[in-house]
């Protein structure tokens, strides 16, 4: 008995000590380890918002705003002083592998100032490619008057009509795409797609396309084409998106994003909303 | 032991990733790149290092019953507190590294150490220990990532080395090809050792 005492003794001594260095060091990183985190914050705002000089949290209308496939979490007001500069989104998107953090500033001009990817878990190599100066400069200096798409390859004028959006990713650019291009579509993207990470969920999508182009698009995009038509933002034209090779589904998720706090910004902000 | 020896046999003889096979989890999972292996090679040896000699100056307190859980404590407190102080204070590094640091715990190599060599020995030999298997552990890394990195990305150290025609093979930078990667410098130093013996 007095043995077993001893030993539990020992080791209570033992994790005595390790918690009181460790509540030592508590106390002496907390208010640096603080700072620090929101130094870090600011300067992920800082990359998509570089005009903002401090930023104010928005409540999000409503509580909250999203879609099948992503998800408003954060706004922030960029200042300048006393001057509004721009806003920030962060939206988390479901991508291939899980959650895409996604933050871009929109500025008062209503284009894409910058767009950063924060967190992700997509695969080495092909999805994770969406971190990628290459692609992520693409969306900067978009404007918000029209939603943009993720294509495989990009059409000549930069932008997709009915006829031509056979190339587009089927799940992020449903809106544009009648009855024949959607069967060209189908068919294009599950063939040459085969080699790739993405095939199920290119087929999954594209098959839904073929069948669900007699009446309105499927559920999923319905949400956001047929909100941000009635903004009057988008005129049936789509803005184009170079989408990663072996990776649409990531680089559509990250379109889909923005398209969302695009279309927050058209709806909300713009009416004068979140002050 | 002298400590001198202790150095070379944890780099060499004893290495603890293709001799003594330990801490196979970090070893696969991090090796996507060659900073990635210098990261969590060198953040495993300090606390390698420190969890040693504690364990070394404490072997005598240390009930043998509950030797384990001491260990835990003792490795455990001292990734705590790395952890902390790096994101106070570089934070820039704590970034780089920061999904590696708590994993350590976890590495039986930490564990492995305190149990079969700091607990019998004297603390500057067990602190030599530290410093050879934890240099041992970052160059098996460090190597892997190399590796992986060239075949994978096409990069070294995140700078393009092949040349532009070079299609990287991605399964090297997938789990798939960290297996193949360890299995084969396995069993490549395995044929190189028994060829000297």
């Amino acid at each position: 008995m007095s043995d077993i005492m001893k030993i539990g003794f020992r080791l209570f001594i033992i994790t005595v000590i390790a918690a009181i260095v460790m509540g030592i060091t508590n106390i002496a990183t907390e208010e640096p380890i603080r700072l620090q985190r929101i130094k870090a914050e600011n300067k992920a705002r800082q990359v998509a918002l570089p005009q903002a000089e401090d930023f104010r949290q928005l409540d999000i209308e409503g509580g909250s705003w999203g879609n099948g496939g992503a998800e408003i979490v954060e706004i922030y007001t960029g200042l300048s002083g006393d001057n509004v500069v721009g806003y920030v989104f962060r939206v988390k998107a479901m991508g291939y592998v899980g959650d895409i953090d996604i933050i871009l500033g929109i500025n008062t001009n209503d284009e894409i100032e910058a767009v950063e990817i924060g967190e992700h878990s997509e695969t080495p190599g092909l999805g994770a490619k969406v971190k990628d100066k290459a692609f992520l400069e693409q969306f900067h200096g978009k404007g918000t008057g029209a939603q943009l798409a993720a294509v495989k390859s990009l059409s000549e004028d930069g932008s997709v009509d009915a006829s031509s959006s056979s190339t587009v990713d089927a799940e992020s650019s449903a809106t544009t795409e009648t009855e024949s291009s959607a069967t060209v579509d189908a068919e294009g993207s599950a063939t040459t797609e085969s080699d790739d990470s993405a095939i199920t969920d290119t087929e999954g999508s594209a098959t839904t396309d073929t069948e669900g182009s007699a009446t309105p698009d499927a559920s999923g995009s319905a949400t956001v084409d047929g909100s941000s038509s009635a903004t009057g933002g988008a005129t049936g034209s789509v803005q184009e998106i170079q989408a990663i090779s072996g990776a649409t589904v990531t680089s559509g998720a990250v379109t889909r994003a923005i398209n969302l706090a695009i279309q927050y910004y058209n709806q909300i902000i713009l009416s004068g909303g979140g002050y | 032991m002298k400590a001198s020896k202790a150095i070379i046999n944890g780099i060499i003889t004893e290495n603890p990733t293709f001799r003594l096979v330990l801490g196979m989890c970090p070893t696969l999972a991090v090796t996507t790149a060659a900073i990635n292996g210098i990261g969590m090679g060198l953040a495993t040896a300090f606390v390698l290092i420190a969890s040693n000699l504690v364990i070394s100056l404490l072997k005598d307190f240390i009930p043998s019953q509950v030797r384990i859980p001491a260990y835990i404590v003792v490795a455990a407190t001292f990734v705590t507190v790395t952890g902390m102080l790096m994101e106070a204070f570089v934070p820039a590094l704590y970034e780089s590294l920061g999904i590696f640091i708590p994993l350590i715990v976890v590495n039986c190599i930490i564990l492995g150490r305190a149990e079969a060599f700091a607990s019998k020995n004297s603390p500057l030999v067990a602190i030599a220990d530290g410093i050879g298997m934890g240099l041992g552990f970052t160059l098996s890394l460090t190597l892997l990532g190399i590796i992986r990195e060239i075949l994978g990305a096409g990069t070294l150290f995140g700078m393009q080395i092949m040349p532009q025609a070079y299609n990287p093979a991605v399964i090297m930078i997938l789990p798939p090809g960290a297996f193949v990667t360890l299995g084969l410098l396995l069993g490549l130093l395995n044929k190189l050792t028994a060829k000297t013996r």
